[in-house]
């Protein structure tokens, strides 16, 4: 399963214990657009616990700030020093870093 | 040469020119751009250089207000925080600009009440007269706990490291420096997500001959904890291993915790284990001893003392490198089960001088062990050390469960 931080996702149900635990990791809940993790959610944890009760993998994605295409921090260069589920949940992909105008680009964005 | 820091050099940017947290960052420019007389004050956590203070700055520049700081680790008893504060809460200034009040580190505060530092910030937070915005670094802080129950906390996560790559390539531009990708690549990645020691790291660095003495500067300056392990016990001469070893990128909790698990991963035998076992726990009787006396400046023997210890135990190329935290499943588990430890956490203070989250976790594991092999012993030792029955029946509820 794949999380992209930041965006609206759903999951099917899990009862209420695990909707608790799933709150007290900080992951936001709306009854409409579902469920959405942010820079409050525990997300080392959250992998964890979902990977455990959903029986499958599950990765979190960042965006690329400025080409909004999503990065899998898994294999990015920095990938063995950054401490990316710690880190906030926009980056760059390999991409627009390499771009010449890429923090006049960032400001723009932003 | 200039000799100017360029954190100070770059310090008053417009908000938009800030790095990273971008979440963060517009909740908090809207909720100051909004702000009306009674709004909750808002409490900014995160670690350093993640752009707390250079976010509030910009924003109060960019929307005109000034910026009363205070630093809760100077001044933090009743008293000083109604001297600093008290006049310029209800009163304008010459220019009649608006306020904003900053009470960085909030984590210092004493809560104690013959101080009462926490109290007054509290009655502050209950209808605030001025925007007020507080500053954290570590979430899990008992004050901070309780300032986030009145404030509307904002989290400030670490910068990643490509961001922080982008933006020292910026910096150099703006200084006309031709810096190779690989340099800028090195700086983020000692920089482990603080904007700040990147730029300070790249300002040390830059001015180096050239790339690969660069290179070696930034290695020679800090150097991985599996790298410190490995000359620690694989270099033959006690006084190499020690220089690489006090390298190490870690405080001095975090190198027992590897030592620790590395001795536990590698194949020793018994009385290798046990004599490196024993040397462990003098290492970390030596920091408690540090810690509890605040006598900081033994730390220098610190180092020391562990290469001394462990160098000539005959361990030579026998040690693997393992860091571990306590597995996630156990770690969800008692971290779900901490409210059954609030009723003991003076106890497990007094008792252990750790906190409950740190004794479920490192501690209650092993005495749910040791119960599980001689039960009566164990619950006994707890019955002396003053503890009420809902651990000593806690523990015996998960010897029978396993």
């Amino acid at each position: 399963m794949k999380i992209v931080e930041g965006e609206w996702f759903r999951l099917p149900h899990l009862g209420v214990d695990n909707f608790r635990t799933l709150m007290s990791l900080g992951v936001k809940y709306d009854r409409v657009k579902g469920m959405l993790v942010d820079e409050g959610t525990n997300k080392t944890l959250l992998i964890a616990f979902l990977t455990d009760v959903l029986g499958e993998e599950v990765l979190i994605y960042k965006r690329c700030a400025l080409c909004k295409s999503e990065i899998d921090c898994r294999i990015c260069e920095y990938g063995t020093v950054c401490d990316y589920y710690n880190a906030s949940s926009t980056c760059l992909c390999r991409e627009c870093l390499k771009s010449e105008e890429s923090y006049a680009r960032y400001i723009m964005c932003f | 040469m200039t000799t100017e820091m360029w954190t100070e050099k770059y310090r008053n940017i417009r908000y938009n020119q800030i790095i990273g947290n971008e979440n963060a960052r517009r909740n908090f420019y809207s909720w100051l751009k909004n702000w009306r007389k009674g709004d909750r004050a808002v409490l900014m956590v995160g670690q350093a250089g993640t752009g707390k203070n250079t976010s509030i700055y910009a924003a109060a520049r960019e929307l005109g207000y000034f910026v009363i700081e205070l630093n809760a680790s100077d001044v933090r008893t009743k008293e000083s925080l109604t001297k600093k504060l008290g006049v310029s809460l209800y009163t304008s200034n010459l220019f009649d600009e608006k306020k904003l009040v900053l009470l960085d580190e909030v984590d210092g505060i004493y809560g104690r009440e013959d101080y009462g530092g926490t109290e007054y910030v509290n009655e502050l937070l209950e209808k605030p007269p001025l925007p007020i915005v507080l500053t954290a670094n570590d979430y899990d802080n008992d004050n901070v706990l309780k300032l986030s129950k009145k404030t509307t906390v904002i989290h400030f996560q670490k910068v990643p490291l490509r961001m922080i790559e982008m933006y020292l390539k910026h910096i150099a531009e703006l200084e006309n420096r031709k810096v190779s990708r690989r340099l800028l690549s090195e700086v983020a990645k000692k920089s482990r997500g603080d904007v700040r020691a990147a730029i300070n790291l790249l300002q040390s660095v830059i001015d180096v001959p050239d790339t690969v003495k660069q290179i070696s500067f930034l290695k020679d300056a800090v150097i991985s904890k599996r790298d410190a392990m490995l000359a620690l016990f694989g270099e033959k001469d006690v006084m190499e291993a020690f220089h690489k070893f006090s390298g190490i990128d870690a405080n001095p909790k975090e190198k027992v915790h590897i030592l620790f698990y590395s001795i536990l991963a590698s194949d020793l035998r018994k009385e290798q284990r046990k004599a490196a076992l024993k040397a462990i726990a003098d290492i970390d009787v030596f920091e408690r001893r540090i810690e509890s006396t605040q006598e900081w400046r033994m730390l220098k023997w610190y180092d020391m003392t562990i290469v001394g210890k462990l160098h000539d135990l005959g361990l030579r190329q026998k040690v693997r490198y393992f860091e571990e935290e306590p597995i996630w499943e156990l770690k969800l588990k008692y971290w779900t089960e901490l409210r059954i430890f609030k009723s003991i956490k003076e106890k497990v203070n007094q008792r252990f001088h750790v906190s409950v989250g740190e004794f479920a976790l490192y501690y209650l594991p092993c005495l749910i062990s040791l119960a599980k092999k001689d039960k009566d012993t164990t619950l006994g030792y707890l019955g002396r050390s003053g503890f009420d029955e809902s651990l000593s029946t806690y523990v015996e509820k998960k010897v029978r469960a396993q």
